[in-house]
């Protein structure tokens, strides 16, 4: 077997090199021996790590496509909203490590999925809650420096504006994965990503970074914002 | 004014002073800490929009005159509320709920998710309450669609009598009816694109040698109207039942697993939602839908059945009629565990799915060989494969519904066994029908009593006895009616 190589890319987040010649990245299991979605496992000097697999999740792809900035670092507390079964916000939570993240999702059904793997990370909070009210979880979240979203919903902009109202610290980030097709399925892609992002820096954001995630997904932007507004 | 906000543990209020935003703890003017077993609850109402905790703290601080702004029930931000989310740790801290970070974790981990629970149980709730709604209505759906093929059946018949006893299956009957109608249309070339090839010859040769009468393209235009309307409805059925198995899924995943989403929906329409079923003991479970069979049976002299609904699963169906009992007492035991943990919001399925199987393998091992008798009361699968019926659409039609490939469930989970509706249309004996039974065929008996109704649109026993001889499994067919008139009455 190859000797695996480790090294840290951004806090907390690992390149890892099997000796395939493939670009990988894994971050540092706060659970280990779980899997959350079938994930592979490697070991590195008695620490495990679950290789992040970019065509499953966002985040993963926007770093493996050279995101310029992480701004979820050991330490962050982050406001997840659209955690569906756990894929990313596993992740994110082996991130912040010790630090709260709380992860919001409006489906019982994967929400039921996602309640297990919470019961292995104390720092995942799992909240039954539609992120276009967020005064509805308001008494359960605090402020936050980092807001994920990932909803799918036609609104989505206007929801990220809202939440960062109530949660976002000032000058905290926000990332949001827009998919065009479930903005609206007729317009160009390109036409889509414009209005979001104006709608996002009306509502308060600076924008910082852009990646399109192809080929991971098709369509899909994600945007990276400072908050500067309240 | 004083301004009301809410943190996990606790209530806080202070009067707004103009700090521009700059408050500390001290600025707290009168707060309220949740006991940590009611914290789930708390916030639970608070979704439910149930406040009345508001009004209890403000008799506790005595502010029922003073004006008040309290952030969740407005929508709108305050300062207290904004003091607290700055802040959830440091007050918590503060007034001792929580010794450092890591308690901090795990307690909000703890509220959260008991939270989530409380809210997930409760769409459950509601959504069984579809579900018996979903389960009644395809039980009427299924009746209208029988009633109205028979109808079909007999009025095409006197146009062309020979597809009568050569399609067995209504649905198909009813297909073949709206799509061709003319008996010049039933050519070889085009039945075989939806069915074998021997069949469509025997099909188009029948058309071609038909003895039926001619009719106006009149008249068969009428006939083609009707079997397009059942036609429709078979669809919308086909819809109902994808919807039934979504929603099973989604609230009760693991009973899904377990039964199948049909027998999974029954048995919450038959206990009469999700609540009562699980305060049902397994033993129960094993027998629920089988009191009401009794009853049935008595009054039409038919042996009475030993099991209750769960008699249709896949398992007892696909084994031998001998460990029949131990094989639904085992199931009904890990259906029970099931419910508990869906109502519970745990998914603990694939252990429950394995841990079934492995138990029915057992018992399949210890008691490979019968060690009584056969009782009298015959059993489906005596007549496998010995001489049924021709197939008339190229599915097994005798003894093996749970084979049937069934949208959604290719992974090997446990089949529905029969998917209610499609199941008896195949097996009825079609040429029997005209059997003289000594009853009006058509039209409602009125003279029968309501409950009765049903039962005379239905084959009799002795017709279902004769079904067994071409292959037709009668039991659950049984079953199903005395199912569909249990969940009507709910
Ligand atoms: C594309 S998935 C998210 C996948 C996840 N981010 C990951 O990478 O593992 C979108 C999720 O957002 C949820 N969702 C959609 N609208 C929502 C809303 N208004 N509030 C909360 N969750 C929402 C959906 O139920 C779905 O599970």
């Amino acid at each position: 077997m190859e000797k695996i190589k480790v090294k840290e890319i951004f806090s907390n987040v690992y390149g890892v090199d099997l000796g395939d010649g493939l670009k990988r990245i894994a971050t540092k299991s706060l659970a280990p021996g779980k899997r959350v979605y079938g994930e592979k496992l490697i070991y590195s000097e008695n620490k495990e790590y679950r290789i992040w697999n970019p065509n499953k999740s966002k985040l993963g792809a926007a770093i493996i496509n050279g995101l310029k900035k992480m701004p979820i670092k050991k330490g962050t507390k982050v406001l997840y909203l659209g955690a569906s079964a756990g894929t990313t916000p596993s992740h994110v939570s082996d991130i912040s490590e010790d630090t709260i993240v709380y992860a919001v999702e409006f489906a019982p059904r994967i929400m039921r999925e996602f309640i297990d793997s919470c019961n292995e990370r104390i720092n995942l909070i799992p909240i039954l809650g539609d992120a276009n009210r967020p005064f509805e979880y308001s008494n359960i979240v605090g402020k936050v420096d980092v807001i994920f979203e990932d909803v799918a919903q036609p609104n989505q902009a206007e929801i990220l504006v809202k939440n960062a109202k109530w949660f976002l610290n000032k000058d905290g980030y926000a990332m949001i994965s827009i998919k065009a097709r479930s903005i609206d399925v007729t317009k160009n892609p390109k036409e889509i990503f414009l209005e979001q992002k104006k709608i996002l820096i009306e509502g308060g954001f600076d924008i910082v970074d852009e990646i399109n995630i192809e080929p991971f997904e098709k369509d899909h932007i994600m945007f990276v914002g400072i908050w500067k507004g309240n | 004014m004083l301004f009301i906000a809410f943190a996990p543990f606790g209530a806080f209020a202070f009067e707004e002073t103009s700090k521009n935003g700059e408050y500390s703890i001290e600025d707290i003017k009168y707060y309220k800490i949740f006991d940590n077993v009611e914290i789930p609850k708390i916030m639970y109402d608070f979704r439910q929009a149930n406040f009345e905790i508001i009004g209890e703290i403000k008799k506790e601080w005595e502010i029922e005159e003073v004006d008040v702004n309290v952030e969740y029930t407005s929508s709108k931000i305050n300062p207290t509320g904004e003091f607290i989310r700055n802040n959830l740790f440091e007050i918590g801290k503060h007034y001792g709920i929580f010794e450092d970070n890591e308690d901090f974790l795990i307690k909000m981990n703890e509220w959260g998710t008991q939270f989530t629970k409380l809210m997930m149980k409760k769409s459950s709730e509601q959504k069984d309450k579809l579900i018996v709604q979903t389960v009644n209505a395809l039980d009427n759906l299924d009746e209208t669609l029988n009633l109205f093929s028979e109808r079909l059946r007999e009025w095409y018949s006197l146009y062309f009598p020979e597809m009568d006893s050569l399609i067995k299956k209504h649905d198909i009957y009813v297909k073949l009816v709206s799509e061709y109608g003319d008996k010049e249309e039933y050519t070889r070339t085009s039945l075989k694109k939806t069915m074998p090839s021997n069949i469509a010859r025997t099909i188009s040769l029948a058309a071609k040698e038909s003895m039926g009468a001619d009719v106006s393209e009149y008249d068969l235009e009428i006939m083609k109207n009707l079997a397009n309307e059942i036609n429709g409805m078979y669809e919308y059925r086909e819809k109902l039942q994808e919807y039934l198995e979504a929603s099973m899924k989604e609230i009760a995943p693991n009973l899904t697993k377990l039964a199948g989403a049909s027998i999974g929906a029954r048995l919450i329409s038959l206990a009469g939602g999700m609540e009562r079923l699980i305060k049902l003991p397994a033993s129960t479970i094993q027998v629920i839908g089988a009191e009401k069979a009794l009853f049935a049976h008595l009054r039409e002299r038919a042996a009475p059945p030993k099991h209750g609904i769960i008699f249709q699963h896949p398992l007892i169906q696909g084994n031998p009629w001998w460990i029949h009992g131990k094989v639904a007492r085992a199931i009904s035991c890990k259906i029970s565990i099931a419910i508990r943990a869906d109502v519970f919001g745990n998914d603990i399925s694939e252990m429950l799915f394995e841990d079934m199987n492995k138990k029915v393998e057992m018992i399949k091992e210890k008691f490979p060989e019968p060690t009584k008798k056969r009782r009298p009361r015959p059993d489906t699968r005596d007549f496998k494969g010995k001489g049924g019926p021709k197939r008339d659409d190229g599915r097994p039609r005798d003894g093996k519904p749970f084979n049937k490939p069934k949208s959604g469930e290719k992974d090997g989970k446990p089949r529905d066994g029969k998917p209610r509706g499609n199941k008896p249309f195949g097996e009825k004996p079609r040429g029997d029908r005209k059997k003289d039974d000594g009853r009006p065929r058509d039209g409602k008996p009125f003279n029968k009593p309501k409950s009765g109704e049903k039962d005379g649109n239905r084959p009799k026993p002795q017709n279902e006895r004769t079904g067994e001889k071409r292959g037709g499994p009668p039991k659950p067919k049984m079953e199903r009616k005395v199912i569909g008139k249990t969940s009507s009455q709910n």
